[in-house]
Order: C-alpha cells, then structure tokens, then sequence
C-alpha cells in the first residue's frame, strides 16, 4: 500500500513537471502527457475504490441493505468519472466542456437514485394510505 | 284443635325449608354473559399465551386464571419473549443503518475532495434518500402497529364497558353504572377520533419536515417539526387529565347517592318486612361481596388485557427507539451531520407515538381502577 501511493505521487510529480517543461517546448505533447497522467492515477484511483467497496459490501450486505449500496456505488462511480473528467477539461482550458460534462454526471446521478426516489415515493404512498 | 294448628305450622316450615331455592352469592359469581367477546377481541398471539383459566364461565375460576397472568413468572417470561423479538428486529435495523452510515461517511470523505459543489451536493442528496429509504420503511411499519394497537384497544374497551354496567348495576349501583358507561364512552370516542386518526398525520407531517431538513434545503422547518409533536402530546394528555377528572369525579358522587340509597331501602325492607326482614340485610351484604369480587376480577381482568395490548407496542416502539439513538449516534462519529439530524428527529417521533399509545392505556387502566374501587352499593 505504502509502495503503491509512492508510486502515484511519483507518477504524479513527474506528468506534472514534464507537462510544465512540454509546455515550453512543444505545448501539443503537453496535453497528451497531462492526460495520460491523470488516467494512470484515474485508474489506480478505480482500484482503490473497489477495494473498498468489495470490503464495505460484504459488511453492508449482512444488515440487508445492499440495494441501497449498490446504488451510492454506483453514484459515487459517476461522480468520480465526472470530476477527474471535468478536471482535465478545465486543465485544458475548456471551462464549457467542463461545466457540461459536470451537469451530464449530474443527471447520471439522479437517474442512477430514481429507482430510489421511486420507492419512497411509494413508501409516502401507503403512508398517506394508511391515515385514510 | 290447636295439635292440628301446630301441625300445620310445622308441616309449613318444614315444606318452606325444603322448597325455598338457595338464595346465596353463588350465583353472582358466575362471569357476566359477553365477557368471552372480551377475551376474543385481544389478538391473537396473546390468546393462545393466556392461562386456562381465563376462559372458565364462574368467576372464581377466572380469578385463579388472573392470578396466574400476573404472577412474576408469567409477566416476566412474556416479557422477555416480546423484548428477545423486538431486539432482534432492532438490531437488525441499527446493523441497516450502520451499513449505510459507513457508505455515506465514505461519501462525506471523497465528496469533499470534489471541486464541483453541485455535484458533492447531489451525492449529499442520494446518501440522505438511501438513509430516508431504510428509515420510512421503518416507520411505515411503527405507524402501522400503532394503527392496529388503537383498534384493538378500542375493540377490547367498547365489549368491557356493557360488562362494567352489568356488574354496577348488579351490586345496587345503578347510577354509578350509567355515569360511568357514559364516560367509558367519551373516552372510546376520544381514543378512536382523535388519537387513532390523528398520530398518523401528525408522524407524517413530522416525518416529511426531518427529511426536508436532512437534504438541507436551505429551510429549516425544524422547530416547526418539535412544535408539531410537543403541542400534540400536550393536548392529547390534557385532554385525558381533564376526562380522567370528569369520570372519577362524577362516579364518586353517583356511588355515594347510590349507597344512600341502598342503605335507605334495606332499612326500609328490615323495619316493614315481618320475620324476615333482618335476613334480607344479612342476604344482601353475602351478596354484596360476591358483587364485589366480581367487581374486582373483571376489573383487574380488563387492567391486564389493556396492559398485554400495549406491551407489544410498546416494547417494538422502544426498540425502534433504541436503534434511531444509536444510529444517529453512530452518524455523528462518522461526520455524517444531516444524517445524525434526521435519525434523531425519526426518534423522537417514535417518543411521541410511545407518549400518546401509553397514554390511551393509562386511561383506561385508571378508569377500570376506578371501576374496580367503586364501593358496592347494598353493602
């Protein structure tokens, strides 16, 4: 663990100095850099998180609520997909890309927590029911 | 002529002696016809728990059986058989709870590092409706049994009350009977208007204004919430106090013209009635106490069914209680502040509906108290 976070930071520490020294030189490579930097961390980023989340399942699914975890997994997926992506957009300087890609894991979020507005909204139901 | 005259004199005692029917208590003590529609109108699994002896016909056998129903071994055995299952439901809840507030303690923990607020603010969103999910779910079922608690004990009251009026009426207390039905009934209407049509609305409405304050709208409708259930719990136990008064209040004075009464007429019956005028004193006192234990069988009985009614209740609400503290607690730890907000105000809406189930049962019991200590009027 202690080796794999030395790893990312020196990952890291090296796209971000070679992207400042690229940008001097020849700025195209510079992004390019940049972005596969940001997707090598991106990726050690997912194998934390399952990690985690295969650790937390196994607990959360023993108390019966595993729907519900399924759906913050898969909301918190989203969200972070949408906010490295929304970083490298505005790393780039494409503020308006950014912002749309940021209001699209928005809706992700919202559609991927309908099913749950859903039951609730049932639940409401039968409570407005059962006082009739 | 006068061995003739004496003959017949004792040919007439001796056919009297052998043809009077046995007048005595005895008959008195056989239960009053309508109180096995009492005993069916508990549910259920509290049925087949009772002793035998509840179900016999003569009074003393039921009093046997009352004996054995609050005796230490059987409260506490049915106790800890009703607090074995409702800990178990609740555990099982906090574990749900516990499960959730770690997903949303590690949604607290990265939503922090996003720079987008919007998008930390909709994960804020589905980490309090994934708690909102598990907690309506639980009080759907709470506002539930609360529902079904207020039928039966309304349905346990109203098949009591023409038992009490029987057996009032029975021991001389005629006026004592009809008061005390009348306000057995204004507490019933009382119980099954406005308490059993009422906490569900008021734990709704509750219920709605800690979720909008968990999600965080930016309108705290808070203290609008505490409001609500403190104004509620205060007017429902006004409004018993004030009932409670009027019943005992108004039995005592009817008891005490009842029992002048009575002793008014048995003076009457002594002096007028020849020869056997002073055992009709003698005859109504044997019946008196058998009136009396009567009085105290069916009076204690219905104390009991209403407190094996509520128990259940009671100990599930508790329970669920328990488990909301403890969670929030638990949210608290893990830095999840609109969760601790909303587990804690589910909470005290379960303590408002354990305050208003408790006291419905509580009137009840010091009305069949009253019942019970109401002095039979021919003694």
């Amino acid at each position: 663990m202690t080796g794999d976070i030395m790893k990312v930071c020196a990952v890291g520490i090296l796209a971000a100095v070679v992207g400042a020294v690229l940008r001097i030189m020849k700025n195209e490579l510079s992004f390019a850099v940049k972005v596969s930097g940001c997707v090598m961390i991106f990726g050690v980023v997912l194998v934390y998180m399952d990690r985690l989340l295969e650790g937390i399942s196994e607990r959360v699914s023993l108390g019966g609520a595993s729907e519900y975890l399924e759906i913050m997994m898969r909301c918190l997926g989203v969200a972070l997909i949408t906010e490295i992506s929304s970083s490298i957009c505005r790393e780039c300087g494409e503020s308006g890309i950014s912002g749309g890609v940021e209001l699209v894991g928005k809706l992700e979020i919202l559609l991927l927590a309908l099913p749950l507005v859903t039951e609730i909204l049932d639940s409401v139901e039968k409570l407005i029911s059962l006082g009739a | 002529m006068a061995r003739k005259i004496m003959s017949f004199f004792a040919a007439l005692v001796l056919l009297t002696a052998i043809f009077t029917l046995s007048c005595a208590a005895e008959d008195i003590l056989a239960m009053p016809s309508g109180y096995s529609e009492v005993v069916d109108s508990l549910p259920e699994e509290i049925r087949d728990s009772l002793p035998e002896g509840i179900e016999a016909e003569d009074a003393e056998g039921f009093g046997e059986g009352l004996m054995e129903l609050t005796s230490p071994e059987y409260l506490f055995s049915l106790l800890g058989e009703l607090t074995y299952d409702g800990l178990g439901d609740a555990l099982r809840l906090f574990a749900s709870l516990c499960g959730v507030l770690v997903i949303s303690g590690a949604f607290s923990v990265l939503k922090g590092s996003f720079r987008s607020e919007m998008l930390s603010r909709v994960l804020g969103l589905v980490s309090s409706c994934v708690i909102f999910g598990v907690v309506i779910d639980v009080q759907y079922r709470q506002i539930e049994t609360v529902v079904t608690y207020f039928e039966r004990l309304n349905s346990l009251m109203g098949a009591t009350i023409p038992i009490t009026a029987a057996v009032y009426a029975m021991g001389g207390n005629v006026g004592s009977a009809a008061t005390h039905s009348s306000g057995m009934y204004i507490f019933l209407a009382f119980s099954e208007f406005i308490c059993s049509r009422t906490i569900v609305p008021v734990s709704t409405i509750t219920t709605a204004l800690s979720f909008s304050r968990a999600v965080g709208t930016g309108v705290n409708l808070q203290s609008i919430g505490s409001a609500i259930k403190k104004i509620y719990s205060f007017s429902v136990g006004m409004i018993m106090t004030l009932l409670l008064f009027m019943l005992s209040t108004q039995t005592v004075i009817a008891a005490a013209g009842d029992s002048a009464a009575a002793r008014a007429a048995k003076l009457v019956s002594s002096s007028v009635i020849p020869m056997v005028g002073g055992a009709v004193g003698e005859t109504l006192r044997t019946v008196a106490s058998g009136v009396g234990y009567l009085k105290s069988v069916v009076g204690v009985g219905g104390v009991v069914f209403v407190f094996l009614l509520l128990l259940p209740t009671l100990i599930t609400l508790l329970m669920n209680r328990l488990a909301f503290i403890l969670s929030e607690s638990v949210a608290g730890l893990f830095g999840c502040d609109s969760e601790a907000r909303l587990l804690g105000d589910i909470g005290s809406i379960s303590g408002c509906m354990i305050a208003v189930c408790s006291m419905a049962a509580v009137m009840f019991i010091i009305a069949m108290n009253i019942f019970v200590k109401t002095t039979v009027a021919v003694m």
